[in-house]
């Protein structure tokens, strides 16, 4: 438990010293952080309750447009965007849930599948409220707190953006490390047994995917806030995989997955974009073969097997 | 426990028909059958796995038959299942403490409280206690030998603290020495509890059990004394054989 509570003081050391190490990529940094959110909400669903969806963009899309949309017409405070961003999300989780958590495995898949191409097609649709494929423009945040003004540099960006996932994070781990969270590992191990101990698991699942939805709906609310626009791609099947990706190539399940998958995902990407634009996703796929055959837990996994050999510890 | 002209059909076939059967409160009972005989299934009805055709289920008085899996646990059904049915990537200790927050409705907790971790554990070490399964509560359940396992099958029906226990073959597939440990547990079950054991091994049953079912085709046969099991004609010359050897 102590080496966890390190590791854990870790996580919220390294985001804290991030844009002091490296200044010029605040952005880039800024940009890490959302998806970590996102992908450490996505880790609730597919890595604790057993559930592999591609829908989780979904959440962050209506999250960001909740968000945007109450900028736009009611208030442009940030923190009340948060809130509503992770409610809206939270909403369409309790919506698509009582559908969704029915099936498992490949209609599961399936069926998440369509709900982001039904939520992104409305979203399309409805062009008069989200601006339609020209995304959602015109968004013009206060200041966090009334306090603190978005700059240009993006330095306000990443500590807000950050501080959110800090408090996502402690959120999460009070979480897995609750006996709720321990009946979803049993769930994800052995759901009929669960069910033969008395386990309301229908109930249990669905309450972790509407936490899994609001948070997923912050860190949209999030993206919304900093970039000051929406685009109708975060609410694609292509980010849901990219999400799911990140936490596969992290580690599922492992607590710190999303904080080292997002990082490794969103570098390796700005990086091939830039230096090799024609094939930068083979090298993603390759990537991810390699983890697959040679790390199949992810790259906490394969760090927490190293640290193992070498300290005796796991992560 | 009560049965009440249960039936289950799948499709054209009648596993279980009309079956109407009493387990009083701290009744050790046996029900022994062929192989098909739908013993099993007659399990998955009580326990709420399946849903009956027709009939009812009461526990206590109460009609439990439309109440699913999990609700029924939470009446006072506990079970353990023929083939091991375990959280098997967890310890034996991690195993057991799911079954003991679940039992003490603080398992949807959504906060760690270590003085609620410290209540389940304390639990958890009286269970394994009782099962003399302490040195392994800290090994993975996968690496176990297949007797401890069926252990740790049983410790998890006990923390639940169940009124009534099923016990579907509890010492199927174990080795003979630990078949005697296993049984030793089960005659030390708390009095009050009613347990209805399946179990191949006829002497085992008549040691144990001091009522005896006998299902054959989905229909109970005979029911009675292991002496007047013993004795039942029909079923020496249908089930027992001259073996005596289920």
């Amino acid at each position: 438990m102590t080496a966890t509570r390190l590791l854990d003081g870790l996580v919220i050391a390294a985001l804290a010293i991030a844009p002091v190490l490296a200044p010029a990529y605040l952005d880039l940094g800024t940009r890490i952080v959302i998806v970590a959110l996102c992908a450490l909400s996505l880790d609730l669903v597919v890595g604790y309750c057993g559930l592999v969806t591609l829908g989780h963009a979904a959440f962050f899309g209506v999250g960001a447009y909740a968000a945007g949309i109450f900028a736009l017409r009611a208030s442009a405070e940030p923190l009340a965007g948060l809130l509503v961003g992770g409610a809206a999300a939270a909403l369409l989780g309790v919506l698509s849930g009582a559908v969704l958590l029915r099936s498992r495995r490949l209609t599961l898949i399936m069926l998440s599948l369509a709900t982001v191409l039904v939520v992104q097609e409305t979203a399309n649709k409805l062009g008069w409220l989200t601006g339609g494929a020209d995304g959602l423009q015109g968004i013009s945040m206060a200041p966090v707190a009334g306090l603190f003004a978005f700059d240009l540099f993006g330095r306000v960006s990443y500590v807000y953006a950050a501080v959110v996932l800090a408090l996502g994070f402690l959120v999460f781990r009070s979480l897995v490390d609750s006996n709720f969270g321990r009946s979803l590992v049993g769930i994800r191990e052995n759901e009929a047994r669960m069910r033969a101990i008395g386990t309301p698991v229908d109930a249990r699942l669905r309450v972790a995917f509407v936490i899994a939805a609001a948070m997923a709906g912050v860190a949209g609310a999030l993206q919304a806030q900093v970039a000051e626009f929406v685009a109708l791609n975060a609410l694609s099947v292509d980010f849901s995989s990219e999400i799911l990706i990140m936490l596969i190539l992290g580690g599922a399940g492992r607590r710190y997955g999303a904080f080292l998958g997002a990082p490794v995902y969103v570098v390796m990407q700005d990086y091939l974009a830039r230096e090799d634009p024609a094939n930068w996703y083979l090298w993603i796929g390759l990537l991810l073969l390699a983890i697959v055959f040679f790390a199949p837990g992810g790259l906490t996994a394969w760090i927490g097997a190293l640290a193992q050999r070498v300290g005796g510890k796991r992560l | 426990m009560e049965l009440r002209g249960l039936s289950k059909r799948f499709g054209a076939l009648d596993v279980i028909r009309d079956v109407s059967f009493l387990l009083e409160e701290g009744a050790r009972c046996a029900l022994i059958g062929p192989n098909g005989a739908g013993k099993t299934t007659l399990i998955n009805l009580i326990s709420g796995r399946l849903a009956p055709t027709s009939g009812e289920i009461r526990i206590g008085g109460r009609n439990v038959t439309a109440m699913a899996e999990a609700a029924r646990v939470k009446a006072g059904i506990g079970r353990t299942f023929q083939i091991t049915n375990l959280f098997r990537r967890l310890t034996v200790g991690e195993n057991v403490a799911l079954a003991v927050a679940e039992h003490a409705g603080v398992a949807g907790r959504l906060r760690p409280a270590p003085r609620m971790r410290a209540r389940v554990d304390a639990r958890v070490s009286e269970v394994l206690a009782t099962l003399r399964l302490e040195d392994e509560r800290n090994r993975r359940v996968d690496v176990l030998p297949y007797g401890v396992q069926r252990m740790v099958e049983l410790a998890i029906a006990l923390a639940l603290e169940p009124a009534v226990l099923l016990l579907d073959e509890p010492a199927a597939g174990v080795p003979a020495d630990d078949v005697a440990v296993i049984f030793a547990a089960i005659e030390k079950l708390p009095a009050s509890m009613a347990v209805l054991l399946i179990e191949h091994d006829i002497d085992i049953v008549f040691r144990f059990a001091s009522r005896v079912a006998v299902l054959v085709a989905g229909r109970i046969l005979v029911e009675g004394t292991p002496a007047e099991i013993r004795e039942h004609a029909q079923v020496r010359a249908l089930y027992l054989g001259e073996s005596g050897h289920a």
